[in-house]
């Protein structure tokens, strides 16, 4: 099995949202409803992400967005053109999620957080002017404990 | 997006009303608390029963509300669906917020 979905959505929270619901519709039965929820959850903080950092909550820019579905696992990578990925003192500090500390109260870092508990392999690159984000989350295996890759 | 409901001895119940609390309105969901408190609501319910999806920008405007309140008012959450009990414990804001399992039950906490 090797299926690929694409999605193009515009640098809006709203599209983030209908980025989630067409997410949800091409994971439909190929996860269990609780990993698919998460999946879920992950992607919409990483675009969420993509809009608030890369493109600074400007409107009129591109998210470009793909599924890859296999027998063993399914693949979402999400690029834009935005600002580079800087490395946030959450990334620098913490590599999995059993290293973040209980600040609990913080303002940042709990997407971080989320992303890294939601899926099997997050990681993120630099390649010309585009940052390439990919999700990772196996079929029917549990999940190990979290890295992120830079 | 939010139905408030003035109880007795100065409790508000705060009702999200949208399925989703998220990037898109949590920005207004913490303007409105934040009026409350101005307006000297210093002991309130965020009844999240008919929620079905958080994120951390949701519970990031939920922080901020808890924040703003400090020493001098109790904020207790209600009616968490799974999924967003999910999100609250891999935030480990289950540790960090009151949480009941219905708004009743919030209340007379905070009557207590």
């Amino acid at each position: 099995m090797h299926q690929e979905a694409t999605l193009v959505i515009g640098s809006s929270y709203e599209e983030v949202r209908q980025a989630a619901s067409w997410l949800r519709r091409n994971v439909a039965g190929t996860l269990t409803e609780g990993r698919s929820a998460d999946f879920e959850l992950a992607a919409f903080e990483a675009l969420t992400n993509v809009v608030r950092h890369a493109y600074q909550e400007q409107a009129g820019h591109q998210i470009r967005i793909a599924l890859v579905t296999t027998n063993e696992q399914l693949v979402l990578t999400i690029e834009d053109n935005g600002l580079p990925f800087e490395q946030p003192a959450d990334l620098v500090k913490y590599s999995s999620v059993e290293q973040f500390e209980a600040d609990d109260l913080r303002d940042s870092g709990r997407g971080l957080l989320i992303m890294l508990s939601c899926v099997d392999n997050f990681s993120r690159m630099r390649a010309g002017n585009t940052n390439r984000l990919m999700l990772t989350v196996s079929r029917g295996q549990p999940r190990r404990p979290r890295s992120h890759r830079s | 997006m939010i139905e408030t409901e003035s109880k007795e001895e100065g409790v508000l119940i705060v009702s999200l009303i949208q399925p989703r609390l998220d990037a898109v309105n949590a920005p207004l969901f913490r303007e409105k608390l934040f009026n409350a408190i101005a307006d000297g609501k210093l002991r309130l319910v965020i009844d999240m029963s008919r929620v079905d999806f958080v994120d951390s920008s949701g519970i990031g405007a939920m922080v901020a509300v808890l924040k703003r309140l400090g020493p001098r008012g109790d904020l207790a959450v209600s009616g968490l669906r799974p999924s967003v009990d999910r999100a609250f414990k891999l935030t480990r804001m289950d540790k960090v917020f009151t949480i009941f399992a219905d708004t009743p039950a919030a209340v007379g906490w905070l009557r207590g």
